[in-house]
Formats: C-alpha cells, structure tokens, sequence
C-alpha cells in the first residue's frame, strides 16, 4: 500500500486531522489499533468548553475554546446541544473567584455574565438554594462519537481510508527520513507495511510509545479523569464550581443522562484505565454540594479517560496545573527523524484547530498552498440525525406505531428500535455491540444494555454483521466491558437490578460455565 | 388474627413454605409486597448444576455429587437436609403439580440439559412436561420455530450455537432455524404474556398449527419459545403436539416468563383451596417483637392498622432481586427485621472483576445467617427470635454452589418448623384446620430421556409417612 500521509490514532484528533487531509486534497489513510473512539476520544465529559474553565490559569488554552466552541457550533450543530452553562459558587468556595473568573473572561472576549441565583434557581430548580453566586457562559454538550464519526465520514467521501483494529507495530525510517509504517491486523495477526512520506502521531496517550518506533522521544504525563453517569438529566445546564479546578467541579446533561466529572491524577494505567470506589464516591459527594439529589439519584456507569499531557515531570503531584494546551511537534527539527509530526495534549474542544494546525505544518513541507476549509464547511450528519433526547424518540416510536408500521423496540431504556438499529448497521461490515451502543445509544440507559444486548447480538448475527460463531464471544466482550462500568456504582436499585441481569446471563444462559 | 404460620413472601420459597405447614394442619398467612420473583424465573426446578461449582462440564446427576457435597461441604444446606428430605420435598412438589395441572418431569438422580434462546444449554433437574422433548441428551433433528416480532427469542441466533455445541459432540440433537410471520393477536402487543394468553384458545391453536405445519419436515422435534399457554398449558402442549403429529417443547425465556407465571399461579390457586390466606400488594409491614420472640406484623404503618399474630414466622423476601435485601454504598441490610448481613464494608470486594467469571459473583452469596433449624443468628451465633425462621434467598450462601440456589430451602423447612408452631399454638387459636394432606402418591413416571441420560442407581423413595416416621417426626 502507498499514500502521503499516515495518521495514527483514531480519536477526536487523528479523525480531524484525516477530514483536513482530505478536503486539502492530500491523501492519507487512518490507522486506529482498535476502533474510533476507543481512546480518550470516548471516554470524557463531552463538554464544550466555552473556555471559562480555563481563563484565570491557563488563558491560552481558553482562547482557543471559545474560538472552537463558536465554529463547532456551526459546524456540527446536529450532535452539540447548545445548553449553556453556569459557574456557581458555594459558600465555602474562595469568595473572590467570581471576580476573577469574570475579569479573565471578558479578557479573553468570553461571554460570561454574572446572573442573579433567584434566576438560576428559576431555570434550574434541583440546584442547590446554598448557591452565593452564578455566571453564565455559553458551555454545550456535545456527542463526541456521532462528532467524530462525521470526520471519518466524510474525510471517506473525499478519498481517505480509514482502517479500525490495524495497530501500528513499527515506523520505517532510514534514520533520518520515515519512508512508511508496518501495522498488524489485530483480528487476525495479518501484517502489512504501507508506504508513505508523512506520518502524523495522534495517537493520544500512545504518542510516546508511536513516536519512539520512530526514533524520537516523547515524554507525556498521563492523567486519569474519572466520571460518573446518573440516570436522570438533573440540570439542563451545564454546571460548573466556581473554584480553581476540582474534582466533582462539572454536571454535564447529555440526552436522558448526568455526567459527574472529573478526578484528576497522574497514572500509569493506560491501556484499561479503571475507577475506583472512592472515585466515585469523591464525585458524588462533591457533586451533590451543587446538586442535593445527586446522591439519591441512581448513579448508572462511571468510567474513565487518560488524558495525554505535555509537561514537566515536576508536575506530578498536580496534573492539573499543566496546561491543557496541545502541542505540535516537527520531530525533523527535534529529533531529526524528517516527516514525523506528533500532535498531544489540548480538548476534545480543540481538536479541529489541532488538526488544522498540523495539516499546515505538513502543507508546507509539501508546498501545498490549498487553505484549510474545516472550520467553514458543515461537517455532514445524516438528515434525521438530531441530539438523542428521549422524549424526541418516544415521539417518534408513537409516530411509527400509527402508521401501523410494526417495530420492535429492541433497547427500552433509550427507545432505540429494530428499524433504527438495522439502518444504521445496514452498510457496515463485522462490528461489535459497543459500535452499535455509539452509533444508537442502545444500551447506553439504568439497564446498561443488560437486556438489550442479546437481541442486538441476534439482531447483528442475523444481519450478517457477526462473524460465524462469534456470537457468543461478542456479547460476553460487551457485557464484560459493561460490568467494569457498572461494578464502582452498584448500590441501592441499580445493585438490584443487576443481580436480576446475573442471574438471566449466569442461571438462563449458564454463559458463567460455557 | 392469629395464626399459626405468617410467612414473608410470595416467592417458590414462601409458598412452599406455606405448602409444607398446611400440610401440617397449620393455620397459614402469607404477607408480600408482591407476586415474588418466580416470574423472574426459568419455571424449572435446579438442584445442582455443576459440582464443584466450577466445573465446565454439567452435572449428569444431582444424587452422585451429594456424597462429595457431604465430605467437601459439610455445612452446605442439602447435607444439613439429607438426601431423604430433599427427595421427599422434590417428590411433593412434583406430586402438588401433577395435581394442580402442571406436571413435572425428572428426577433427583439425573439433570437435564435444556436448550436457551441464545443458544447454550442449562442444567436442570425438574423440567415442566411442556419443555421435556427439549432435552438434548435426546438425538434428533429440531426445528426452532420463532414468532416475527417476539423480541427475546431468535431462533437463528440459537441454532447456530447449539449446532456449533452438536458439532463438538457436546450435545445430541442437530438444530434448524425458521420464523413464523407477525401473528395477529386482535391488536394486543406481540409479548411473550399475550401470545401465551391467546395459546390457551383452541381457535388460536388451529391456526397457528396450520402455519407451523409448513415448516416442519418429517421426523422433526418441534421447539418454540415458552409462551404455549398461561392457564391451560398442558392442555395446548397436548393439542398442538397432537395437530403437528411431533414432539413439542418449550424453551424457557428471559424475564417475565410465563412457565414462572404459570408455577405462581398453580401454587397460589392450591394454597388458597387449602385455606392459606395470601395477602398480595402490601407496601408497609412493621414487625412487633416481644424479646426474643416475634409475636406478629402490623399491616400499614398506623399502630392501629390491621395486626396478625402468628407462633411462627418464616422470612422467605429473597435477595435484593426479591427486596429482602437493601443496600446502601458501603452498607447491606436485611429490609423488614434489619437481621445482621455479614458483609465486607469496601463496595470493591462484595464483586468479583469478571461479570461472568466461573467462580460466581460474592454478593450473591450475602445474607441472614442461619442455624441447623434455619433460624436467623447473629454474630455470636445466638438465635434472633426464637420463632423465626428463613428460607429460600435470603439465607447467606444460598447461592454458594451453582444450580442449587432455587430449591434447597424452599423445601426441607417442611419438617422443621412443625413442632415450633405446634408447641407454640395458644387457645386464641380457632377454626377449623385445613385437611392434611394424606394423599401424596409417588409416582416414577417413565419417560422417553431416561432411556438416553446415563442411569445411575436411584434410591430408594419413602413414602412421606415412612419419611416422617424414620426423620422422628411422626405426629
């Protein structure tokens, strides 16, 4: 195989960097060791910053999100929910964090505006009346799936590739010049070797390990971030502590669900990053400062992301103080290894400008003069698609059942329906549950796919879309994955009706023994 | 109102319960919140499905593993019981359901494997006659017929992994797959309830077996989901097997199934013709203690609401499925006595890493300590209320050994509990008692998979009288 360009890593960055590729008229192909998403790309808050976060430490960075916020909203409006958001402040919060907050913001030009707490309360009555103070900003939630899908979408449509599953296992140089990679297939050990002049390392908390292959080094500090899902969308804001940045300091509302984030700590436990107990318990006795009923409200999933970090070493003992900013680096003017560009750090917000950052840098390498058009041209999204809230669906499954149309809702906790999930699936080759999850929000609700799954597993082995004998192995993966998630937030109802779900995989299906 | 017996619960262990004291003459009162969990069920009976626990291959047979079970296990509840005991309880249960309608197939000394909607096999030992053709000791072809628009049951799905089973030599029968067109149930939902309901009729029964008629070939076995009637399903079993000239059966399915239904129902209908007195959708129940007795339950949360007195309680609320048991983030209790639940406090160590690991998960494991008596008992091992009894789910460990986890003490509470309620019977007690049961024939029915599972010598089974006799307990 040869091309221009190979990217590795098939997260929010990498995807981006394949759509900028493309529409400059560069070809490229995508390479991601498992599938999109699988990384950090899928495993935070889905929050849009709108850079306030950010705008007493880390100004930079903030400039940056409010500009992004502003073009993503035009360019994929269909999977941001413009929500808005508040800093709120506590009684026992730094009583002067307000001010400065809302002197930094306006700054950097960022719309923040003080909002007396009768009118939060007003809009957002499940707050808690503690509330001293509140300042308004345009934050958004945003689907970083569905996002980062339309990039791979449409960055195909233009003529990149994009290969799920192929892990880059070395990078061809001569020492001072890449020349092409060698990835393997991980389903079935294949190797292959594609030829290239340019590899772009987006490859998030792997870049060090992938730019290493390549001769260079790269020194990232790892920092998990842990979050907890609730079952009900408490707030329809985003809610942020007014406080130097914490954990339990952020409420983010996606569909029918809370997210409570996020921890921070420096880690080593990248590949399968794990929440603990006392994570969890963290975020919720935080979070429930802000919001009382969080902690009587059923907590459904926690999980976690690592972030990778450009940073000191020094910083250990608080990654939060490093910047969030992203960094390219030219590993020809580094290392000397021309044609390697490694591109870390920075936000699920930033990642076009990541992209757009990166792609230039190769453009003029290349003397390619073409402009970057990410930030004008719409990202496409299929014409039915809007943001996934319940009562959107159950609309809709009352509008299919009138027409007498028969359909079978296959998840119940997300009304995701026979129909639905055949259409998406419908051009697709072999996928998993969890490409199905993303694709539909089945399985994503209180239940956690506990009865859903098998009929999805019917569903796709009937379609085709499971290899032979595979069924069983698929589902067991899903269900596993599923437990990881649930295992930190069992207690109370959602303990209850897990032991329900044991019991039907464990004594019906005896898959324990088989 | 005073009885002899209140029991909490209305799942198979409750209503056995109650079964196993009207058969002793007792005044009975079943108090739930609602109709248990055998609805959450397959409707069969496990014993013991695997020995050790986690073994890989199933069990062929409950009876051999209980001598292991006594050296390896010593407090293990059926070595507590005794094979006689549970012998005897199996046998009554069979015997309550053969004349309630609903008979059920099986013995002591060997397991059944019965085919799942996924397509893997489950180990039985008491199967309803309904899902008997299922067996795959049985060799054959099979046709797994599914309805369009029934969601939990694909027979594609099944069929491929059970012929994957065959193929491995794991399992006798071959297996083929075909779905009927959406079924018109006059605008009813298509579930699993509904298309049961409609089963019962004869006029349903005709044409659905027209339409399966097109797909059977010759010599096939017949398998559909477990939805052939709710209240008179032996009665369709019969009928279609009779229409369709095979053998039919049925495969149990997820939750709600019908075959638990249909069990709940049954054991209801004949308790309440025994004159036990269930009273079904009670939201608050406040325990009133004297000591270390239970002298009864107050039925609302006014001190003045109804009172029911007993001399013996049996505390049958299951696990955290059944709501006998709550939980907090680092904290378990017992919801109606707050009896002791021995538990670690970390949340982390009551599960296991792996959901479907072999070695189970620990929180299924959590419960009321009890004694030999089944008594509930504190840390110190002192017995908590003199009169007080557990069984089924809610004891700890009941879930210690796989398979056996639906059965064991449902059933062998039978002889402990006589003499305490007898002894504590008072002179407010009036009314006459409902008969005892004199007529418990036992019966070996012969079947078509004994020939094909792999015999092993089958005890000897008393008749209940001889049993009692020989236990000391004869009256």
């Amino acid at each position: 195989m040869k091309t221009e360009v190979v990217v590795i890593g098939g997260g929010a960055t990498g995807a981006g960097v394949l759509r900028d590729l493309a529409l400059r008229g560069i070809e490229a192909i995508l390479l991601e060791r498992d599938e999109l998403t699988s990384g950090t790309s899928g495993r935070n808050h889905g929050l849009l910053h709108s850079g306030a976060r950010y705008a007493v430490n880390d100004p930079d960075s903030a400039r940056e999100c409010l500009a992004e916020n502003q073009i993503l909203k035009k360019i994929a409006s269909p999977c941001i929910e413009d929500t808005g958001g508040f800093f709120l402040s506590l009684p026992q919060d730094p009583p002067k964090y307000p001010e400065e907050l809302l002197r930094a913001c306006k700054g950097l030009g960022i719309p923040a505006e003080e909002t007396p707490v009768a009118e939060v309360l007003q809009k957002e009555p499940a707050l808690s009346p503690k509330i001293k103070r509140a300042i308004r900003v345009p934050d958004a939630s945003i689907d970083p799936f569905r996002l980062i899908r339309a990039n791979v979408e449409e960055a195909e449509r233009v003529g990149a590739k994009f290969f799920p599953h192929r892990e880059v296992i070395a990078i061809l140089t001569d020492g001072r010049l890449i020349h092409g990679v060698v990835a393997k297939d991980s389903r079935n050990e294949e190797v292959f070797q594609i030829s290239c002049r340019f590899i772009i390392n987006a490859a998030g908390v792997w870049a060090g390990k992938v730019a290493q292959m390549g001769g260079a080094s790269l020194e990232i500090v790892f920092s998990k971030g842990s979050l907890v899902v609730l079952n009900q969308r408490l707030v329809n804001s985003i809610i942020n502590r007014c406080r130097p940045p914490s954990s339990g300091d952020i409420l983010v509302p996606h569909g029918p669900a809370l997210i409570i984030g996020t921890t921070s700590q420096t880690t080593d436990e990248i590949e399968d990053p794990s929440v603990d107990e006392q994570e969890v318990d963290l975020l919720l006795s935080e979070g429930e400062k802000m919001l009382p009923q969080v902690s009587s409200t059923r907590a459904i999933r926690a999980y976690a992301g690592v972030r990778p970090l450009m940073g000191a070493r020094e910083a250990d003992e608080d990654s939060r103080k490093i910047t969030r900013d992203f960094l390219l680096i030219d590993h020809g003017e580094i290392d000397g290894i021309k044609g390697l560009f490694s591109i870390v750090g920075g936000k699920l917000t930033t990642y076009r400008l990541m992209a757009e950052r990166t792609v230039d840098a190769i453009c003029k390498e290349m003397g390619n003069k073409t402009p970057c058009s990410t930030a004008e041209k719409p990202l496409p999204f299929p014409a039915a698609y809007t943001f996934r809230d319940l009562g959107s669906r159950l609309r809709r499954v009352l509008e299919w059942s009138a027409l007498r149309e028969p359909d079978e809702i296959l998840c119940e906790c997300e009304l995701v329906t026979k129909k639905e999930v055949s259409q998406e699936i419908k051009n697709l080759p072999y996928l998993s549950l969890k490409e199905v999850q993303e694709r539909t929000r089945a399985g994503m609700g209180p239940c956690q796919g506990g009865f859903c799954s098998p009929r999805l597993t019917a569903l796709l082995s009937e379609a085709g879309k499971i290899p032979p004998g595979k069924s069983l192995s698929i589902l067991k993966e899903f269900l596993e994955e599923r437990w990881k998630g649930i295992r930190p937030v069992l207690w109370g109802p959602q303990l209850r009706e897990e032991q329900l779900i044991q019991a039907l995989y464990a004594e019906l299906f005896n898959l324990d023994h088989l | 109102m005073f009885y002899d017996v209140i029991i909490i619960g209305a799942g198979l262990a409750g209503l056995m319960a109650a079964e196993a004291a009207q058969c002793q003459g007792a005044r009975v009162l079943i108090l739930a919140k609602g109709m248990g969990s055998l609805p959450l069920t397959t409707g069969c009976i496990d014993v013991l499905g695997y020995f050790p626990s986690t073994s890989r291959t199933p069990l062929s047979s409950p009876a051999t593993a209980l001598t292991q079970l006594r050296e390896n296990h010593p407090h293990h509840p059926y070595v507590k019981v005794g094979q006689e005991r549970l012998l005897f309880a199996l046998a009554h249960f069979q015997e309550l359901c053969r004349s309630g309608g609903m008979p059920y197939d099986g013995f002591f000394d060997s397991n059944f494997l019965i085919p799942t909607p996924l397509g893997t096999f489950h180990p039985t030992c008491l199967v309803p006659e309904t899902m008997r053709s299922g067996n795959l000791s049985i060799p054959g072809s099979i046709l797994l017929l599914g309805f369009e628009g029934l969601k939990d049951f694909s027979p594609f799905l099944a069929a491929e992994n059970l012929n994957f089973l065959h193929s491995q030599g794991r399992i006798a029968p071959s297996f083929r797959a075909e779905i009927m067109e959406r079924l018109d149930l006059a605008g009813k939902a298509l579930n699993g309830l509904n298309l049961a309901k409609a089963f019962d009729g004869k006029s349903f029964r005709e044409m659905f077996a027209k339409k399966a008629k097109i797909f059977l070939k010759p010599g096939e076995r017949l398998g559909l989901p477990a939805v052939l009637g709710l209240h008179s399903s032996l009665e369709a079993w019969k009928d279609l097997q009779k229409k369709l000239n095979t053998e039919i059966f049925e495969v149990p399915m997820p939750p709600p199934s019908v075959p638990g239904i249909r069990l709940y129902d049954l054991l209801k209908t004949h308790l309440r013709g025994r004159g036990v007195r269930l009273v079904i959708g009670l939201s608050t129940l406040r325990p009133i203690a004297e000591k270390q007795r239970l002298v009864g339950f107050s039925l609302g949360s006014s001190k003045k609401g109804p009172f029911c007195k007993a001399s013996a309680f049996v505390l049958a609320t299951g696990k955290f499925i059944g709501g006998g048991l709550s939980s907090e983030r680092s904290k378990i209790y017992e919801t109606l006595l707050d009896l002791p639940v021995f538990h670690p406090q970390n949340r982390k160590e009551w599960f296991h890493p792996r959901l479907l690991g072999i070695e189970g998960q620990p929180f299924n494991g959590f419960g009321v300590e009890v004694d030999e008596n089944l008594k509930p008992i504190g840390s110190r091992g002192q017995i908590i209320y003199s009169n007080l009894f557990a069984a089924g789910g809610i004891i700890a460990q009941a879930d210690s050994i796989k398979g056996g986890r639906c059965f064991w003490v449902n059933l062998h509470i039978f002889f402990d509990f006589r003499i305490t309620f007898r002894m504590g019977r008072t002179n407010q007690c009036r009314g006459s008692h409902p008969k005892k049961t004199s007529h418990l024939r036992y019966r070996i029915a012969h079947s078509a998979h004994r020939n094909v599972i792999k015999q092993t010598a089958r005890p000897h089974i008393d008749h209940p009288k001889t049993c009692l006799a020989k236990l000391g307990h004869a009256g």
